[in-house]
């Protein structure tokens, strides 16, 4: 269990951005990999199986309050143009890259938390779970056009985020350094 | 200037690296005792709130004796029926309970008639005004909900990332 359990909760946390609910999802898949010990402990996919396991049971648990919250969230339109990615892919590469990794790791955490569910979900699938745009909609039961709109607004909205928040540390730290 | 597709591509690349450099998240301390705690409690379950599997092989022997044996048990008795003709009195039995559901269908359709013309018994203006605010609360209902949303939910980020 040690061995999986932070790629387990790290992959719950990213999709749900919460964390009692990761730990929640966390736990169950833990429970259900010792009801299937016998089959885990020989196999060399175990690692495969939790992740399978934790991005299924995060996005059933996610779905439920999808359903609920869609409609409102989507009311919201916090659409990103196209001649706002300029400025945000020039402030990203200034600020982001003036940043070490530990601190680039909690803005990218925290940045990320703060996107809508419907932004955040596909995003996270297809940068860390690599999936296609294609096994997104499927998995969603979305369009592919919603998810792959709702990507790139995502991935503006975050370098948006990023950039903002890079700033912030930035002159956080050049205040602590003139101090 | 770059065509919108090269920006983002370029876009994709720079969120890619980001979120890559990202790394795993420690599970919280409380996870391993908390999973330890509910593998305990589910090993106190007694036996017969457990899966099939998991029984003990005398009830679970009992328990497919049992299940051919009904099964033996219905086939016996269906074939000893047919042989001896149903009597009177089982016909009117199974008579009986076939006219439960066409009862059942025949009060939804004396409702469904009574439901007609008491409809038919209502002035038109008083249905047309009910309906009328039959939407207009559904309307606020829904206004209230969205503005829930947005004071309870949304609001919070976006005015945060306004003021910044």
């Amino acid at each position: 269990m040690r061995a999986y359990q932070d790629m387990v909760y790290s992959t719950a946390a990213r999709l749900t951005a919460n964390d009692a609910q990761a730990e929640d999802i966390a736990q169950e898949v833990f429970l259900r990999a010792f009801e299937s010990f016998a089959m885990l402990r020989t196999s060399a996919t175990a690692g495969g199986w939790l992740k399978t396991v934790t991005t299924n049971l995060t996005l059933n648990h996610l779905q439920r309050y999808r359903k609920r919250w869609r409609l409102f969230s989507e009311l919201l339109r916090t659409d990103s143009r196209d001649e706002e990615l300029h400025p945000a892919l020039a402030a990203l590469d200034a600020h982001f890259a003036e940043l070490d990794a530990e601190q680039r790791g909690a803005l990218v955490r925290a940045a990320l938390a703060e996107l809508p569910a419907h932004q955040r979900i596909p995003l996270v699938l297809y940068h860390y779970e690599e999936m296609s745009y294609q096994q997104i909609a499927e998995r969603l039961e979305s369009s592919l056009a919603k998810v792959k709109t709702d990507i790139l607004r995502g991935r503006v909205a975050l370098a948006k985020r990023l950039a903002e928040r890079g700033l912030d540390s930035s002159a956080a730290a050049d205040a602590g350094e003139t101090r | 200037m770059s065509r919108p597709s090269a920006r983002a591509a370029e876009l994709e690349r720079l969120i890619g690296r980001a979120l890559g450099e990202r790394p795993l998240e420690r599970a919280p301390v409380s996870l391993e005792p908390r999973l330890l705690a509910a593998l305990e409690r589910r090993a106190l379950r007694p036996w017969w709130q457990r899966g099939f599997a998991a029984w003990p092989a005398g009830p679970r022997a009992l328990f497919l004796a049992g299940a051919v044996g009904g099964v033996a048990l219905l086939w016996w008795a269906l074939a000893h029926l047919s042989r001896a003709g149903v009597p009177g009195q089982a016909l009117a039995h199974v008579n009986a309970l076939l006219a439960i559901p066409r009862d059942a269908g025949q009060a939804f359709l004396a409702i469904g008639e009574l439901g007609v013309r008491l409809l038919a018994a209502i002035p038109r203006e008083w249905l047309y005004g009910g309906v009328l605010a039959g939407a207009a609360l559904y309307a606020a209902l829904f206004g209230l909900l969205a503005l829930g949303y947005l004071a309870l939910y949304a609001t919070p980020v976006r005015m945060q990332r306004r003021g910044s």
